[in-house]
């Protein structure tokens, strides 16, 4: 009754947010006639970029959002999690100090599975749990041009796991970051910062550069204000080469090599440490791993190009309860030509090669332990304009076979209508899938529930164990999006999305499918286990909100609101089935307000002002409602100087509005609460 | 609970509504500070490059033939791109002619390539290699690649380098004044 009085104030105020939307323009103006200046006047006309930006965007029919360079060194993000927390509809915690759950209109924690990360067309995520490691997604921001967010099903073109959301990282060409960079700083939090990148030009064609850097960070703190123990460091290094050969092709070839070692906390089951059952672990893990990436570009004639891309990545993480090797090789053919006189057709051939293997533990275990499987995809999707610079249709779909389930067809519609050169609307409906993770087959987890159940004869002692399922199948998705863009004037431009997801055949557990593994009581304890199944299916519906603002030359606001609901039916007798904690694990509303100012060419002045709702973990333990994360307020500022124009100094407060908060729950195993504390540093950047 | 959960959601609504009131009331752009669209100030700046290059005598037959504008590629500005239509440059009528990807080239004095072709950059400049046309485009790398005339972004402003060989070997002549405006001039 409660939830429903509320859903109806709520649409009250977002109509009137709408209305407000609709009736934005103010400062509309038409378009200016510089035609009778002269050249010397042209060369000192100020161009604004919110509407180029903006403008980049007005053509794509779905929920894009697009963090450019500038953007993140003004934010004082030091990593790409942190910096995608400005992005509407992105949901980012940090649940240790080298954690982070990053998701898109629902379904966050540690495991969330239904975003694709793509660093330079390279997949990111792990095939083992279908999640990312963001800690070891590390790139040398200053690098970066730019980083794509697409919110929503972006199946059809990216493939599988690209369910809500794609996270697209694009670095900048090698000769767009020519001469030497250093960033060196320090602070509270951010222990050690340092990184140093070389650009050359080895031909009239052909640039390059190598880069390599250092991140020491500080472990969070728990509740009682004692040292979380989960300090950790990076050390990263790369290069990439760009040429353009004489017929007019164009090639690229770039690699990374990281190292890593982090600390954590975990909290095992144990049958042999009562009454609490439970063993504390202070672990300290490593991760490492390489990639190599070859693209190759080739114009075909004036309506037709051609692209073949390769990469190899190889990434080994050793913990506690398991150690893990992943290498994947992954090529990829892909064809853009044009058909008459308004079909634009885009086609393409994918193969993915993952082998694998585990060091298995008492607590999780992976059967077989070594695996080598392998993806194949095809997909087209047509562009037709089907009135010039007006009205377009995309139609497309993606036919996958994965060793797990099979084909998956995952298609998209997708229409966009140009009102006017300042406004467009589209929509769009789209299935995607996320296939099955390694884990989902044929992994074993141990859950921190151990119980003492007393019998006429003795106490018997019962392990719930979740475990995969070899009929486990592919979750779906069916999305219906709507949204609208305006560029009012080249100050201002405003974008709203719209959508409903429809869920079917999600990940649940049933206890009541629970079977007693007998041959386990020699040990002294009983297993349970508990399969997983496909019984989820729910909606989720919201919105994303987001205004770029130039109020003057120097001074830009930009604000990003969301807005989710999400209900998810559960089978009765799973762990959940008040279904409370399945559908908050991310905020109904989150809001990120971002001041840039420059009062002088030399100095900025930035503030960056954020509110997440409540939400709880993804994992259950202890009653519902123990593991609610607190709704908050957070402020960032940035203070910098150039005192010369090649010479940043810069300091940075993080979290400034409270002590410490927490922003969720590191998940398996790591049962404990860790806040993230307020924290300064400084920086210098020298170019020369 | 449930209580601090209604304060932030009011908490939030007051502070969307003031945010956007507050983006409303702001001090509307002083009218001496120039703020326009990318693409305006390269409309004007075709406009300027008809004026200043020197086509071959064979090319305009005589005076009312047009001098023809193609915008090659999608365009988000195809009404802007308008404005240039009734003007004159050389004492002949500019005409604008939008062409998709693929479309010929035929009877173009200037392309300006927009930024969506740059996949198909080296088969467009192949595609009018020699022949008396003016390219022009914003593409990263054009005038390196061969193309005649290419925007480069500086300081919030749009400047140009130019690539005197190409030009050249089509039979332009780009006027010293242009030359001399330019950030970098390609020469052989």
């Amino acid at each position: 009754m409660m939830g429903m009085q509320s859903d109806r104030r709520i649409h009250k105020h977002w109509t009137a947010l709408l209305v407000l939307a609709a009736t934005w323009p103010c400062t509309s103006r038409a378009a200016t006639d510089l035609t009778d200046l002269s050249l010397e006047d042209l060369l000192d006309v100020k161009v604004t970029s919110v509407g180029k930006k903006a403008q980049a965007l007005a053509d794509a029919a779905a929920a894009v959002y697009v963090i450019g360079n500038d953007e993140i060194r003004r934010s004082g993000a030091t990593s790409v999690p942190e910096a995608l927390r400005m992005v509407p509809g992105i949901t980012v915690k940090r649940l240790d100090a080298n954690k982070w759950s990053v998701s898109a209109r629902g379904f966050g924690g540690r495991l969330s599975n239904k975003l694709l990360v793509l660093i330079d067309g390279r997949t990111v995520y792990s095939p083992t749990f279908s999640g990312v490691y963001w800690e070891q997604q590390d790139v040398m921001l200053e690098d970066i041009d730019r980083i794509e967010v697409i919110r929503g099903p972006g199946a059809t073109l990216w493939g599988a796991n690209a369910v809500n959301g794609v996270i697209n990282i694009i670095s900048k060409p090698a000769a767009a970051t020519q001469g030497t960079l250093v960033v060196a700083g320090g602070g509270t939090e951010e222990r050690v910062i340092g990184a140093a990148r070389q650009g050359v030009q080895l031909s009239p064609e052909t640039f390059a550069r190598a880069y390599v850097k250092y991140n020491d960070r500080d472990s969070l703190v728990t509740p009682s204000g004692l040292d979380g123990r989960d300090s950790w460091d990076i050390m990263q290094g790369g290069f990439r080469l760009d040429s353009r050969l004489a017929g007019g092709d164009r090639l690229t070839f770039q690699g990374d090599l990281y190292r890593s070692s982090l600390g954590q906390q975990l909290l095992v089951p144990d049958p042999f440490a009562p009454p609490s059952f439970v063993a504390a672990v202070d672990d300290d893990l490593s991760a490492s791993g390489w990639n190599l990436l070859g693209r190759w570009d080739r114009a075909l004639s004036l309506t037709s190009d051609i692209s073949l891309k390769l990469f190899y990545d190889h990434s080994e993480r050793h913990e506690y309860y398991a150690g893990q090797r992943n290498d994947i090789v992954d090529l990829e053919f892909q064809q853009r030509t044009r058909l008459g006189d308004s079909h634009d057709l885009v086609w393409g051939l994918g193969y993915r090669g993952i082998d694998d293997r585990f060091e298995i533990s008492r607590l999780i275990t992976v059967d077989p332990i070594a695996e080598n499987r392998s993806l194949w995809n095809a997909f087209v999707q047509d562009d037709i304009e089907l009135l010039r610079d007006r009205l377009r249709l995309t139609l497309g779909t993606k036919v996958e076979h994965n060793d797990y389930t099979g084909f998956e067809i995952q298609p998209n519609i997708r229409l966009l209508w140009k009102v006017s050169e300042q406004a467009s609307l589209w929509g769009a409906v789209s299935r995607a899938v996320r296939t099955p993770s390694r884990v989902e087959r044929s992994g074993t987890s141990t859950l921190t529930s151990v119980q003492s159940i007393s019998t006429p004869l003795s106490t018997l002692l019962l392990v719930p164990e979740v475990t995969g399922a070899e009929d486990f199948d592919a979750e779906a998705l069916t999305a219906y999006e709507l949204g609208f863009r305006t560029t009012p004037s080249p100050r201002l431009s405003a974008d709203l999305a719209l959508f409903v997801n429809d869920y079917d055949s999600l990940r649940t557990v049933d206890t009541s499918d629970a079977e007693l593994v007998w041959e386990t009581l020699s040990n002294g304890y009983l297993v349970s286990a508990l399969p997983i199944s496909n019984q989820g299916r729910g909606q989720s519906y919201g919105l994303e909100f987001a205004l770029d603002y130039r109020v003057r030359d120097d001074w830009t606001l930009a604000l990003a609101y969301s807005y989710l609901e999400l209900d998810i039916q559960v089978p009765k007798n799973g762990q959940d089935p008040e279904n409370d904690i399945l559908a908050r694990t991310d905020p109904r509303q989150q809001l990120s307000l971002r001041s840039q100012l420059s009062p002088r060419p030399d100095l900025d002045i930035d503030a960056w002002l954020r509110y997440v709702d409540q939400s709880d973990s993804s994992f259950v333990f202890g009653a519902p409602g123990d593991s609610v994360i607190p709704s908050y307020w957070e402020l960032d500022l940035r203070l910098a100087w150039r005192p010369r124009p090649k010479l940043e100094l810069s300091i940075v407060g993080q979290n400034l509005l409270h002590d410490s908060h927490q922003e969720g729950y590191q998940d398996i195993y790591g049962l404990t609460q860790f806040a993230v504390q307020r924290g300064v540093y400084g920086l210098i950047r020298i170019a020369f | 609970m449930r209580d601090r959960f209604e304060s932030g959601r009011h908490g939030i609504r007051r502070i969307l509504v003031t945010a956007l009131a507050l983006m409303c009331t702001a001090p509307a752009p002083r009218a001496d500070v120039r703020d326009v669209r990318e693409a305006e100030v390269v409309i004007a700046y075709l406009y300027n490059f008809s004026k200043f290059v020197t086509w071959p005598t064979t090319t305009f037959p005589s005076a009312d033939t047009s001098l023809n504008l193609c915008v090659y590629g999608r365009t988000s500005s195809a009404d802007a791109f308008k404005t240039l239509d009734a003007k004159s440059a050389q004492g002949h009528p500019v005409r604008v002619e939008p062409r998709s990807r693929g479309d010929t080239l035929h009877g173009c004095h200037i392309v300006y390539a927009s930024e969506s072709e740059q996949a198909y950059l080296t088969p467009l400049l192949r595609a009018v290699d020699r022949r008396p046309v003016l390219t022009v485009s914003e593409i990263p790398g054009f005038v390196a690649a061969g193309g005649m005339i290419g925007f480069v972004r500086a300081d919030n402003r749009l400047r140009f380098e130019i690539n005197t060989t190409s030009a050249e070997a089509a039979g332009l002549t780009i006027s010293s004044q242009l030359l001399r405006l330019a950030i970098h001039v390609l020469r052989d």
